[in-house]
């Protein structure tokens, strides 16, 4: 102001004075921001029209203390009545420079409430002293509006993000939108997946009795406002509802509930599908204002977000408990793992088999964990290894669970990338063998267990045959003995032929002592040994030891060994005990025929270098001819005397190596048993049956 | 290495399909000075014993492709003079009796006494041809 100046000029006439307030007043009268000046007494000497509009009142003789009452100012929480020592104004007179103090007002003109910045400053003298003070205060009710429109706005965004629930998130929304004008009620409703018909999605202040009609209602060309606006996908403006066409069929529902404007409009997904309407209704007969096409814009995008969101929610969950019935209908655990945010989902019988708790949130390192520690490490290189291939793992380990439980798992994932390469997730399922595992521990033992009364039983029929193999080797040591003493005696005898009987006998010593330990084998109870076999020397030192049973049963076992078969990783004693049990069936088999007709063949031959081959064949009556295969199964006997449990023993050792046992009728006479057992490649190394 | 042999001893025929006992066998008889011929398969014993005079043969009964039994029958056609001594590892009733009404002069389980196993086959020596 550049007459301040002059105004303080002593030399100024009264008149000049004068005029210079009329100015200083017309500007006062004219200013949108409220002014108020008052003196160090806190007599309020200026306080402008915009301070009367602003505060709802006139200047008062009450004095500082009171202010906060008189003129309703408040703290910005809307509610704290404005500490009156630190009101813009008493602070300024107390000499105080104040900057941008915001201020809630609330009097009978403004109900709402106004929203104001104050800025304040003291008066001094010429020389200083302060004489009063001064403040400006700018209605920025607007500009806090639209901040708390934002600012809800946010919020609902939030939510949506926070995956609140859909009724809650638009709820919110159509407060938010129903506080930004006066006598403005609003509803959202969601168009069913059938697109025919409508359900309630949120109108907190629409009577209950028009919420019920409207939900279910079918969408058409001539249904209300909203049910039109989602059949033609544009805005529907219906200004008053008592004389619309398109609200017949509501209009009764209309004028109960005092409704007489309805404007809704479409909620378009991304992709422009419908996924609802909002509405806005009023009581009085008019069309939307732009502010209330504005605030449409935002509840209808920020609605679609929401309901498009829920929706693939609804999708991912319904594939989820598709996926997790399937799973757990299949005693599976379902699971996918986010490795780069180290975070994971399971299902529920997932979360059982873990011992995880259904709340619990899941990490790849906490499920990891449970894996039991001797096998962690082995767990994680190979699922990392899949990782880092995009390929499938696949591990059969053991789970350590709280309180020392532990369980057999096999797990099975595949690795899935995204477009660009990056490693997405692992998917996979996880099923709990524990029960399996039990069950073969337990045929395990029942296996050895009875294997070992099988070959007791085989060693009544076979100790002939090792009192027989026995027996040679004693013979030799007895006759070279005998012939030793009777040479010395006659005093005659070579050096080098009384070395040479000596060299035998010792021979001889040595293979009763192998006899004596294959009976050992043959009876001792141990469990499992794998190592490498050469089939073709098993079935050679086998045959030696049935020969006896052979000759006595005057029949012939011709072996047709392939020098090529690869070697097997096997129990050498198990093996034996299946070439035996063949041999003896094939021996039983053959027992009504005539001598000459007595014929076992045992050939052996690689199938690729994969498979060891080793087939028995008799020339006996056969097997059934419909099911051959029954031979196998548990006490089936066509023998009178036999118990039926050779071939099922036989049948079991075999497959506890990984091999297969096929029983067939030969096309000319008899029956042959193929066992094939898996080769070990690139093994050179032999260890002989002995 | 040599085995003496007493001159004009007469041949002792062996057959056993066990090497070894074979051999031991072929010790036992030439330690007492017996001219011994052996024979790994009872088919080459036949075949000789049809075209050689055969005063003794020690067999085995229980050997592969042709049984004991099955050579002393054959053996009874060829060369009925024969005497045999049966050794076996096996004790088994059926086959003594029959063996025994086959025709042998004596019946050794193995391992069997030295002592009487030379005294049968001396017996025998001396008693073939008459």
């Amino acid at each position: 102001m550049s007459s301040d100046h002059k105004k303080a000029e002593p030399s100024h006439t009264n008149a000049e004075l004068s005029r210079s307030n009329e100015i200083l007043h017309s500007i006062l009268s004219d200013m949108g921001d409220a002014v108020i000046v008052a003196d160090k007494d806190e007599n309020i000497v200026v306080f402008n029209p915009a301070a009367e509009r602003m505060f709802g009142a006139r200047a008062t003789d009450a004095k500082s203390h009171e202010w906060s009452q008189r003129y309703r100012a408040f703290l910005p929480d809307k509610v704290t009545p404005f500490p009156s020592q630190e009101l813009p104004l008493t602070r300024s007179i107390r000499g105080e420079e104040v900057n941008n103090i915001e201020m809630f007002v609330r009097h009978k003109n403004a109900p709402y409430g106004i929203w104001t910045r104050i800025t304040g400053r003291p008066l001094r003298s010429s020389n200083g002293d302060v004489l009063g003070g001064v403040i400006v205060c700018r209605d920025i009710t607007e500009i806090k509006e639209e901040e708390f429109f934002r600012a809800g706005q946010s919020r609902v965004l939030e939510m949506i993000a926070a995956d609140a629930p859909l009724a809650d998130v638009l709820t919110r929304l159509v407060l938010l939108m129903e506080g930004q004008a006066e006598g403005l009620r609003c509803s959202i409703l969601l168009l069913n997946r059938d697109g025919k018909h409508v359900r309630h999605g949120a109108a907190p202040n629409l009577p209950e009795a028009y919420v019920k009609a409207v939900n279910g209602a079918a969408i058409g060309p001539r249904n209300g406002s909203c049910g039109t606006a989602m059949y033609t996908r544009r805005p529907v403006v219906v200004t008053d509802v008592m004389t619309d066409p398109l609200w017949s069929d509501y209009r009764e529902l209309a004028k109960i509930c005092g409704l007489r404007a309805c404007w809704s409009t479409p909620i378009l997904s991304a992709q422009g599908d419908v996924l609802g309407s909002f509405a806005m209704y009023r009581e009085e007969t008019r069309g939307p204002r732009p502010e209330e096409t504005r605030l449409t814009e935002i509840a209808t995008h920020i609605a679609g977000i929401a309901i498009e969101r829920q929706r693939q929610q609804e999708i991912l969950r319904e594939r989820e408990a598709r996926i997790s019935l399937a799973a757990e209908s299949a005693d599976l655990a379902f699971w996918i793992l986010y490795p780069e945010q180290n975070t994971a989902w399971m299902s529920e019988k997932g979360r059982l088999i873990y011992g995880f708790d259904s709340n619990l949130p899941l990490t790849c390192d906490l499920i990891l964990s449970r894996v039991h520690p001797d096998e962690r490490a082995a767990v994680k290189t190979a699922y990392d290894r899949s990782c880092a291939l995009y390929g499938t793992f696949e591990s059969e380990h053991r789970l350590l669970l709280p309180y020392g439980k532990t369980r057999w798992v096999i797990m099975r994932g595949r690795c899935l990338k995204d477009e660009e390469g990056n490693l997405l997730e692992t998917i996979g399922v996880t099923l709990d063998v524990s029960a399996q595992k039990q069950a073969d521990l337990q045929l395990q033992v029942q296996r050895e267990e009875m294997a070992h009364r099988n070959r007791v039983s085989l060693m009544g029929e076979m100790t002939a045959s090792f009192a027989h193999e026995l027996n040679q080797p004693h013979t030799v040591i007895a006759n070279n003995a005998s012939a030793a003493r009777r040479f010395l005696e006659r005093g005659n005898i070579d050096p080098a032929l009384l070395q040479q009987l000596l060299q035998d006998m010792v021979a001889d010593s040595q293979r009763a002592g192998e006899v004596i330990r294959g009976i050992r084998s043959l009876v001792r109870k141990e469990a499992s040994v794998h190592t490498l076999l050469d089939l073709n020397s098993v079935i050679t030192e086998t045959v030696r030891l049935v020969s006896t049973d052979v000759l006595s049963r005057e029949s012939v076992v011709t072996s047709e060994l392939d020098p090529q078969l690869p070697q097997v990783k096997a129990t050498l004693v198990q093996i034996q005990q299946v070439l035996l049990n063949l041999i003896i069936n094939a021996l039983d088999a053959m027992e009504g025929l005539p001598p000459a007709e007595r014929r076992i063949i045992i050939s052996t031959r690689s199938d690729k270098g994969d498979v060891a081959e080793v087939s028995v064949r008799d020339f006996g009556t056969g097997l059934p001819k419909d099911q051959p295969d029954k031979v196998f199964d548990h006490f089936f006997s066509t023998k009178q005397k036999g118990m039926g449990m050779g071939l099922t023993i036989v049948r079991s050792i075999v497959e506890a190596h990984g091999g297969t046992i096929v029983a067939e009728n030969t096309p000319e006479r008899g029956a042959r048993m193929i066992v094939r057992l898996p080769a070990v490649r690139g093994q050179t190394q032999t260890i002989a049956a002995a | 290495m040599s085995i003496p042999v007493e001159a004009e001893a007469s041949e002792v025929c062996v057959v056993d399909d066990d090497l070894s006992v074979l051999k031991s066998m072929h010790y036992l008889l030439a330690s007492e000075g017996f001219k011994v011929r052996t024979f790994n398969k009872a088919a080459d014993f036949l075949a000789h014993a049809s075209t050689h005079d055969v005063p003794v043969v020690v067999t085995d009964i229980w050997m592969d492709q042709v049984t004991g039994l099955e050579v002393l029958a054959r053996l009874c056609a060829i060369s009925p003079k024969t005497r045999v001594i049966v050794i076996t590892a096996r004790e088994d009733l059926a086959a003594r009796a029959t063996a025994m009404a086959i025709g042998p002069v004596a019946f050794f389980m193995k391992p069997f006494n030295d002592e009487k196993f030379i005294a049968a086959v001396r017996d025998a020596l001396s008693k073939s041809g008459k």
